[in-house]
């Protein structure tokens, strides 16, 4: 069995971290790469730029994603992955959205753009373990 | 040399109006050589119409009494056509005021006329205002439009000064201005930079745009104004204005949210890592000091959600359909008692309340203040919540009522202001937003809320809901 990949579109380091540990036991056995902005996803995603040497055909079991992410934002890196992939190949790559704050608005265009689950990041035990059950749960779909 | 004069005719009646005399201009104009006419009445140049009103007679009458009798009107050709006659007659008297008979001046001015007509025409026909304004300031001539758009009756403007379409506290620097304009008359807009307003009949004021031109005539300089009802346009501006304000207040709303969260969930992240690291190590107070960190990361969080849905609040557009603000009221009533089962708090709901509105406000109305009724019972062992309605002076008055903490009246002003609160954090936690969005809400749907409170005998919370209720 191949090692799962999750990528993480985060450019903040203490965020990226916080994530981890929340999620450690549900990463187990897992390879994590990150990435820090909307270009960065796409290079490593369509293989090219500083990822040109990727197996493009070798795609992550999961992305968990921020929003607010510098130069091409969260919901502007779905839409290019959408023209790039299409929009059924974007449905089969389980996302998850963590976003700093909700928004209806985020939530509905993320889902639109084939995002599986649109969160807000933990600020709480409870919040924090039900994101951990939520991606557990699209990792095992997966 | 009166003789050659070919551009007026020049006439002299006898005492009873009898053509005495006549010139080449005479005959020019009416077409009559001297030999046909001298002897016959100079009533017979009058249409049958003028005759039968017996002007020619007037005519006479007033130059005798007055020296001279001025008149415009139409009058006949030798071939029957009509011309449009400007027409001076003057009683002649000798030195000693012995009277002779009559001069009669007489100028063809039928294509000025026509030229004044048709101007009247194309001012009439305007789809704007119109206003013809002599340098004295007064009104020679108004279109229908000015009628419309001002209220007045024409007759009640044509005469008066152009003041009286101005609105009161600039007609002082008005006569001013205009005869600024007259010093140097050209084309231009009136007002260049400054709103204008043009004063009705019935004292109300509307935005305006006025273009100037200045026309020459016979008889001097004249403005005539155009006047633009741009009521409308400014409606849109405003409207416009509010929408980019709206967007704007969206865009900070959303700034605010991501900003103000982002550090919370590290403070709550690392705290919570802290917690689990050191957890087993720490004392106990230690441990509370952990404990109040993550506990002031959920009141901030809650502030800044109460916060946003207050903006939204105000810039949503109020939906309108038939809320059962009981249903509303049990549904609320049974979740608090589901989530807090120890609780021995009765519920009061007066049955089938309903009202047009938009569900989310009633919504937020109703959570706010049975959420507050919830809270400010708990330290009672037994409590009585109750959602009703009233009436007072004819106007639906609902309540919500509980037997719990109350406040003291003296306070009460302080109720509704946001981050207000009239109890200390440890007894009732809260945000201090609450109310403040309930009051926004309601002023939303045009109605009033207010509350009667004693310390520690429960407080009453009435709302009006004006127009939808």
């Amino acid at each position: 069995m191949t090692e799962k990949i999750v990528l993480f579109i985060e450019d903040d380091p203490s965020d990226l971290e916080l994530t981890l540990i929340a999620l450690k036991e549900v990463l187990a056995g897992c390879r994590g790469e990150s990435v820090s902005d909307g270009v960065e996803a796409l290079d490593y995603l369509l293989a090219r730029g500083a990822w040109a040497s990727r197996d493009a055909a070798q795609k992550p079991a999961l992305v968990v994603m921020d929003i607010n992410l510098p130069r091409i934002n969260g919901i502007e890196f779905l839409r290019k992955l959408n023209e790039a992939w299409g929009s059924e190949a974007v449905r089969a790559l389980p996302i998850a959205v963590l976003s700093s704050s909700y928004e209806e608005r985020d939530r509905l265009t993320t889902k639109e753009l084939g995002a599986r689950l649109f969160m807000r990041k933990p600020v709480s035990v409870a919040q924090s373990e039900d994101m951990a059950r939520r991606i557990a749960e699209l990792l095992d779909a997966a | 040399m009166l003789a050659n004069i070919v551009d007026y005719a020049l006439i002299l009646l006898d005492g009873n109006g009898r053509i005495m005399s006549w010139n080449a201009g005479a005959q020019r104009i009416k077409g009559f050589t001297a030999e046909e006419i001298v002897g016959r009445p100079f009533s017979c140049f009058y249409t049958p119409e003028d005759v039968a009103r017996k002007e020619p007679e007037r005519a006479l009458a007033v130059a005798l009494a007055e020296g001279h009798c001025a008149s415009m009107g139409w009058r006949l050709r030798k071939d029957g056509s009509r011309f449009w006659a400007d027409t001076v007659i003057t009683a002649l008297r000798g030195k000693d005021g012995s009277f002779h008979g009559f001069s009669k001046i007489v100028r063809d001015v039928t294509r000025k006329k026509m030229e004044e007509d048709r101007f009247r025409l194309v001012v009439e026909a305007a789809p704007n205002a119109m206003v013809m304004v002599g340098k004295d300031g007064s009104i020679v001539l108004v279109n229908s439009q000015t009628e419309r758009l001002f209220g007045y009756p024409r007759e009640e403007l044509i005469g008066q000064l152009i003041e009286i379409l101005v609105p009161v506290r600039f007609r002082a620097n008005h006569p001013g201005l205009r005869g600024g304009f007259f010093a140097g008359p050209q084309a231009r807009p009136m007002g260049a930079g400054r709103d204008l307003f043009g004063l009705r009949k019935d004292g109300s004021e509307i935005p305006v745009e006025i273009g100037l031109n200045p026309i020459e005539t016979d008889e001097g300089t004249f403005v005539l104004a155009a006047i633009i009802d741009i009521t409308e346009r400014k409606k849109a501006e405003h409207a416009a204005k509010i929408e980019a304000a709206g967007k704007e207040m969206e865009s900070f709303n959303y700034a605010v949210a991501h900003d103000l969260r982002a550090p919370l969930r590290k403070i709550f992240g690392f705290n919570d890592l802290l917690t689990r690291r050191l957890g087993g190590k720490l004392d106990a107070e230690s441990r509370a000091c952990l404990a109040k960190v993550q506990d002031s990361v959920t009141l901030m969080d809650e502030i800044i959600e109460g916060l946003l849905k207050l903006s939204r609040i105000l810039q949503q557009e109020p939906k309108r359909e038939a809320v059962d603000l009981s249903r509303l009221a049990a549904e609320i009533a049974a979740e608090l008692s589901h989530a807090q089962p120890h609780r021995r708090v009765e519920f009061v709901v007066a049955p089938r309340v309903t009202v047009q509105g938009d569900p989310e406000f009633f919504g937020i109305v109703m959570r706010n203040l049975l959420e507050n009724a919830w809270k400010f019972t708990a330290k009672h062992d037994r409590a009585r919540i109750e959602f009703g309605v009233t009436a007072q002076a004819g106007e639906r008055v609902f309540f919500v009522r509980d037997d719990g903490a109350g406040f003291d009246m003296a306070y009460s002003d302080k109720l509704f202001g946001a981050f207000k609160r009239l109890h200390a954090a440890q007894t009732f936690p809260g945000t201090g937003i609450g109310l403040a969005t309930v009051r926004r809400v309601i002023n939303r749907c045009g109605g009033r809320i207010w509350a009667e409170a004693a310390v520690e005998r429960g407080a009453t919370f009435f709302f009006t809901l004006g127009a939808v209720s």
